[in-house]
């Protein structure tokens, strides 16, 4: 009743819980946060502290002292430490009401991966409203994906997105404001750091961490191969020798230590595409196929697909926070058209 | 490689793109072909015909993707599809000439204009036709209190007004009109302590002879509001007057006895010998503090009832008081 009370106060909020960054959006106010999903933990005599949270944690990682631990609750876009998760979206929220007196409890929405379980989506929701929310609405993640990035779901025609996550890959054929058909795969950023990683220690015989990793494929990282070889020096320990080494790595390199990778998001692809209704692939091949999430900012990866699909693809505008915008736009359609609408147990 | 012209901007991205493509050397087949779309696409694309792709989204992406292709900077292409948009929006003949390429959201924003004004319009509409009405209608009146309020009013009596208003119900009508009247039957006039009456009390008697041998006097509290010198109580309504004469005490003399009678207001009303034979009523502030001198031969009435005074004779004299608890209810 009292959380009630105080979401009157509160803002709607749409939350994209991802692997790597959580984004909110603020009904009326836009993104109004973006930080990374990682907590850092000081444990002090069996008791456990939240350190910090975000951005700031985040700089944390790998750099720790043996009683501060930096975590990602999020493994593969599902909750992996609920506690934690809990701890982080509370934060979060208090930070987006940061200026208000009265406890935040504002309505949420969260976006969950279409193949998550139904004990990791009640995982979510039981997480949210630990952190204070008066009521927690989910939301599949290739809807939300498709309504911020501006695709015409509601139209009796296909339309199909693929979001390229921290931890999963979503891809679903839409339609009449519903999912046709989804997939989703385990595979995101985060696997390609991490065979950026396996690369570097198999060929150079030095081991990266996973934030070098990440910047090594924001940096020079392609799907494709591209006319501008790019190349970066970076810093790893030397497996044999023990100390820390300096080498330079090209784009080229990289385009084959996430070749795996790739070609699970593209099988992924390629499956939904074969699952689709025959009426909807026509329009498909029409109109193509919406890139969305961190993954779509990798460089060529549009052009990857359209060679491997041969079918048109393009990018949505700012495709981090299609999910969050996507999350914000179905808040304001649950108003007019009722919770139902879109919203999934 | 980029070109990067200030005329550029004024050209459509069509033009851009068909421009540069000359300059690169390639095809409208290859273009189709990279791009993984019809030929036709790609014409109507460098004509800025968009009415292929269901959304704005598919034809930025796409304009992107030309871009890239052709190694245009993406924001000059952007720059110009923004400028066609705006175009689009307030030119009509740009919309009647590629009708499915305006996007929903701009017809949806110019029936929002259209809606807003004619709420504005209704809305003022309605605010002048209450307003006439309401200067038109007086509101009716609700009570014989209000018409004499409004009658008050029309005097411009505004102080006065203003207090009934406060005052409407029964017992505050009843503290601003208080006295006490008493009637006597005989001819006989009040004898001995009226002189000697005190100073509040003598200042507010008056007599009225009735002509038939009898004489009424009426005692008016000497803090009599200003507002009831111009009410009579014959103007109040009768249900008000009613109550009014319910709550008078009457005292009967079957023996001379002196009587003293002191008000919820501590004014003394009366403090004089009455004779045998009278009958006095006692109109004011309850509850009434009653001091009889020969309580034995004074009978008392409260309310319409008689009542009974002998348990608090004390060596004849008795001293006691009438409606203390309530002064609408019954009395103690």
């Amino acid at each position: 009743m009292l959380k009630r009370l105080r979401g009157l106060f509160s803002n709607d909020l749409s939350i994209d819980l991802g692997t790597a960054n959580t984004l909110i959006y603020a009904r009326d106010r836009g993104i109004v946060l973006n930080e990374p999903s990682v907590v850092a933990i000081r444990q002090e005599r069996g008791s456990r502290r939240v350190e910090s949270v975000g951005a700031e944690a985040k700089l944390m990682l790998g750099r720790t002292p043996k009683n501060i631990v930096a975590i990602r609750p999020l493994k593969d876009g599902v909750i992996a430490d609920f506690h934690v998760t809990e701890k982080m979206l509370q934060h979060f929220i208090q930070k987006v009401h940061e200026a208000r007196w009265l406890k935040p409890s504002p309505r949420v929405l969260i976006c969950v991966p279409y193949g998550a379980t139904q004990v990791e989506r009640r995982a979510i929701k039981e997480s949210a409203d630990g952190a204070g929310a008066s009521v927690v609405h989910l939301i599949e993640e290739p809807m939300a994906a498709a309504m911020g990035a501006g695709m015409p779901v509601g139209d009796a025609h296909g339309s199909m997105v693929v979001d390229i996550g921290g931890g999963t890959t979503e891809v679903a054929i839409l339609s009449l404001n519903g999912i046709v058909y989804s997939g989703s795969v385990r595979i995101g950023g985060d696997k390609l750091d991490e065979a950026i990683v396996n690369y570097v220690r198999r060929n150079y015989g030095s081991l990266i961490g996973e934030a070098t990793a990440e910047r090594i494929k924001k940096e020079i990282g392609a799907a494709f191969p591209l006319k501008e070889v790019r190349e970066m020096e970076v810093r790893g320990r030397n497996l044999s020798e023990g100390i820390p080494r300096a080498f330079t790595l090209n784009s080229n390199e990289i385009l084959e230590a996430i070749q795996e990778p790739l070609a699970g998001i593209i099988g992924a692809v390629k499956v939904a595409l074969e699952q689709t209704p025959p009426e909807l692939a026509a329009d498909i091949a029409e109109r193509g196929m919406v890139l969305t999430g961190g993954g779509a900012l990798l460089r060529a990866m549009d052009q990857l697909l359209r060679e491997e699909t041969g079918l048109p693809v393009v990018i949505a505008d700012d495709p981090l926070t299609c999910v969050a915008r996507g999350g914000g736009r179905a808040l304001e359609l649950m108003d007019e058209l009722g919770s139902s609408f879109l919203v999934v147990d | 490689m980029e070109q990067d012209t200030p005329t550029s901007i004024s050209q459509s991205p069509g033009q851009i793109l068909r421009q540069r493509r000359y300059l690169v050397g390639l095809s409208e087949y290859q273009v189709a072909l990279e791009l993984k779309l019809p030929v036709e696409v790609i014409s109507a694309i460098e004509n800025d015909d968009y009415s292929y792709f269901s959304a704005d989204l598919y034809v930025r992406g796409q304009l992107l993707n030309y871009a890239a292709l052709l190694e245009l900077a993406s924001d000059e292409i952007l720059d110009a599809w923004h400028q066609i948009r705006i175009r689009q929006q307030w030119d009509p003949s740009a919309v009647v000439s590629h009708p499915t390429s305006l996007p929903q959201a701009d017809i949806v924003s110019s029936n929002w204009f259209v809606r807003t004004v004619s709420y504005a319009i209704g809305i003022i509409a309605f605010s002048l036709t209450f307003l006439w009405w309401q200067e038109q209608q007086p509101w009716p009146l609700a009570s014989e209190g209000e018409r004499l309020m409004a009658a008050m009013l029309e005097q411009d009596n505004l102080l006065a007004a203003d207090k009934l208003e406060r005052e409407l119900e029964f017992v505050g009508l009843l503290e601003k009109y208080a006295m006490v009247e008493i009637s006597q039957q005989n001819l006989a006039a009040p004898n001995g302590l009226q002189g000697e009456q005190p100073e509040g009390a003598a200042l507010a008697v008056s007599v009225q002879s009735t002509g038939d041998g009898g004489s009424t006097r009426v005692v008016k509290p000497k803090q009599l509001p200003v507002l009831a010198t111009n009410i009579r109580l014959s103007e109040l309504p009768g249900s008000v007057v009613n109550q009014f004469n319910s709550m008078s005490a009457t005292l009967n003399f079957d023996e001379a006895s002196w009587v003293e009678v002191v008000d919820g207001t501590g004014e003394r009303l009366m403090y004089e010998l009455v004779d045998a034979g009278n009958k006095i009523v006692v109109r004011g502030y309850p509850p009434y503090n009653i001091h009889l001198g020969n309580a034995a031969g004074v009978t008392v009435e409260y309310d319409g009832e008689i009542f009974d005074h002998s348990k608090y004779i004390r060596h004849r004299t008795a001293r006691f008081q009438l409606g203390a608890v309530d002064i609408v209810g019954k009395n103690s």
